[in-house]
């Protein structure tokens, strides 16, 4: 057998493990303790609104869903209003990054949209636009339901 | 319980958790395919699910015995076990942070909530309709991804709604928990315990990983497979056991059915694999490990197939072709400086890249033994440079800034078992000589009866017989083929590398 061979560089790389960790662990536990649970992005009232929406409508009718915060509601929409096909209010292809979901400025534009995607209902959240009052079957939470075919 | 008992058990937890989902899901999906109901789905891959963790754990069970353990029995000096605690302190304060956080607010990650938590909403109501993988009016939630993570929170949703979205959330915090047993027992087997605690501490307490596991989404599970195929496949350079080989597959397979990245993902660790293989096979003659690929088919072959057959409508990638490649190559650059920007970006990663960088730069001599390791994580990180080239997304600048930081936490634990690796050399702590067996080959293969074609078992068993009270020795199998592998050199004629750790 060969006598044993000093390997003090194997020391120093062990101590620089030490040493990283030194620098990372208090690091990442210090960012742990300080760090908040991640807010809510959905207003309560928005999540309040689609629920009603579900307890009103049938459900697999589609539905138009469109509001001042475009993405979150079309998407809130979406989840919350399965198994419903919710159709978004697009202005730009999906793999824009943003401002590819819009908001109709009258009750003529989501009207006429919802008819060319075969929507049965409208659901408006957040804007003001107002339907007229025969179409609409609930408001409630910021929102209004209106219904294409009335 | 014994140290090697004890690390098997924390192996095993890890193996029963990451390879239990992925079964239990892609189960589930071919009873989903079949059009069975979602009660008998559930029982048909429950029953599944747990024959196959069970089969895997036995066929690839541990030597508890081995000698092959650093320093199995002896006990370790008292500094060395005071940073052993502090480090697991550490981890497990960080998973328990991470936990809180997801009771806290549960599902409020927005993928968590708009993609993944809508497909197992659906699968919870009996399955997502087949035109679902057709409609565009769904295109936002990645109709053309896999359904692992979806499948398993779907079974949790059936649970009361207060439980239901907590529990849903809490299942990125395990898969964290369970990549740290996997890493744990891994870098344990390979470089001892302290170095394991040091390097699963670094890992836990990542911020970026703090942020990420309470969100809900899939890049956490999808750093449980992909860290569990890089320190199987360690094991498998290191040890040439024939178990690691086989886990290193199935948990890469496993990556390809969490997200679609994991496919690439996957494409990567076996390439390497493959690679790595095929350079030792011309003098060593390894090729029939080749054959061990096919346990990575096993998981997503049910997805890969459904794909094939039915195309889900894809959103995020133009064809991955050659004239898509030339006509957006100039983004290359453009990305790899966005990729460098997020690693310096202190809030994600403290100084965790600079630290690897030096320690790359400082040990260099260890290019052979560590290049493996650092080819697979090359590879991972060129991967997300070059995934923007077939990015959709327009512009693809702000998408690729608001995903990077989740894209690189996928390469989190390999980056941190290459750290470990450079700077937590076997015995490193304490090793005051290395003793090299030149003479005796002969002698040392015998000792353990030439159990396998490098005879490593017996020169295992050879330096185990040199241990005493004071110093556990073991063998370095991988100076050995790294030697062996060298110009002019006759196979298992070469000298393994004898180490001793002192007490």
């Amino acid at each position: 057998m060969m006598p044993a061979v000093v390997r003090p560089t194997e020391r120093a790389a062990h101590w620089g493990l030490l040493l990283a960790a030194t620098i990372m662990i208090p690091f990442g536990l210090a960012t742990a303790l300080r760090t908040p649970p991640i807010p809510p992005n959905t207003p309560p009232a928005l999540d309040r609104f689609l629920t009603d929406i579900a307890r009103t409508t049938p459900p697999h009718a589609r539905v138009l869903v469109a509001g001042s915060l475009t993405s979150l509601v079309f998407y809130r929409g979406t989840v919350r209003l399965y198994p419903r096909p919710v159709v978004g209010y697009l202005v730009r292809d999906y793999t824009t990054v943003t401002d590819w979901v819009g908001v109709p400025a009258t009750w003529t534009q989501a009207w006429q949209y919802a008819r060319h995607t075969h929507a049965r209902y409208v659901a408006l959240w957040g804007t003001a636009i107002a339907p007229p009052p025969t179409s609409v079957l609930m408001r409630r939470d910021g929102g209004v339901l209106a219904e294409v075919s009335r | 319980m014994s140290r090697p008992r004890t690390v098997a058990l924390v192996e095993t937890m890890g193996l029963v958790w990451s390879l239990g989902l992925a079964y239990l899901t892609a189960a589930y999906f071919v009873c989903y395919l079949c059009g069975f109901s979602v009660v008998l789905c559930t029982g048909l891959a429950a029953m599944c699910g747990c024959a196959l963790t069970v089969g895997t754990l036995v066929l690839t069970r541990m030597d508890y015995g081995s000698p092959y353990a650093p320093g199995g029995s002896i006990a370790m000096g008292l500094t060395a076990a005071r940073i052993h605690r502090c480090a697991l302190g550490a981890a497990a304060l960080s998973v328990a942070v991470m936990c809180w956080m997801a009771v806290r607010s549960p599902l409020a990650g927005w993928d968590g909530w708009s993609v993944w938590a809508f497909k197992a909403q659906a699968f919870a109501t009996g399955g997502l309709p087949p035109a679902y993988f057709r409609d565009v009016l769904t295109l936002h939630t990645h109709p053309d991804y896999p359904l692992n993570l979806p499948i398993a929170e779907s079974l949790l949703i059936h649970l009361p709604g207060s439980l239901a979205d907590p529990l849903v959330t809490l299942i990125s915090p395990a898969c964290v928990a369970a990549l740290l047993c996997l890493i744990y027992a891994g870098l344990d087997r390979l470089y001892g315990r302290v170095p394991a605690a040091v390097g699963l501490a670094i890992l836990a307490t990542m911020p970026v990983m703090l942020y990420n596991a309470p969100a809900a989404g899939a890049d956490v599970p999808l750093a449980l497979y992909c860290g569990g195929a890089a320190i199987y496949l360690q094991r498998w350079w290191t040890d040439h056991l024939r178990r690691d080989a086989v886990l290193a597959g199935l948990l890469a397979g496993a990556a390809a059915w969490t997200k679609k990245e994991g496919l690439a993902i996957a494409v990567v660790t076996l390439g390497t694999y493959t690679a790595v293989e095929l350079m030792q096979s011309a003098q060593r003659r390894r090729a029939p490990a080749l054959v061990r690929l096919l346990a990575a088919c096993l998981i997503p072959l049910p997805w890969l197939v459904f794909v094939h057959l039915r195309h889900p409508l894809p959103r995020d990638f133009s064809p991955v072709t050659l004239s898509t490649l030339a006509t957006h190559a100039d983004r290359v650059p453009h990305v790899a400086a966005l990729v460098l920007q997020q690693m310096l970006t202190w809030e994600n990663w403290g100084p965790f890249w600079l630290i690897l960088g030096a320690a790359l730069a400082a040990r260099t001599r260890h290019v052979w033994r560590d290049g493996r390791l650092l080819l697979l994580l090359a590879g991972q990180i060129a991967l997300y440079t070059v995934v923007f080239v077939f990015s959709n997304w327009q512009p693809y600048v702000p998408h690729a800034q608001g995903t990077l930081d989740r894209l690189l936490l996928q390469a989190l634990p390999t980056a941190v078992i290459l750290l470990v690796s450079l700077l937590g050399k076997r015995g490193s702590a304490h090793t005051v000589a290395v003793a090299v067996i030149a003479e005796e080959p002969s002698r040392a293969a015998a000792q353990g009866g030439g159990q396998n074609k490098d005879n490593s078992y017996g020169y295992r068993a050879c330096c185990d017989s040199l241990a005493t009270p004071a110093h556990s020795v073991y063998c370095d199998v991988s100076a050995h083929v790294a030697s062996s592998s060298s110009p002019g050199h006759r196979g298992d004629r070469a000298a393994p590398v004898c180490r001793t750790t002192h007490h």
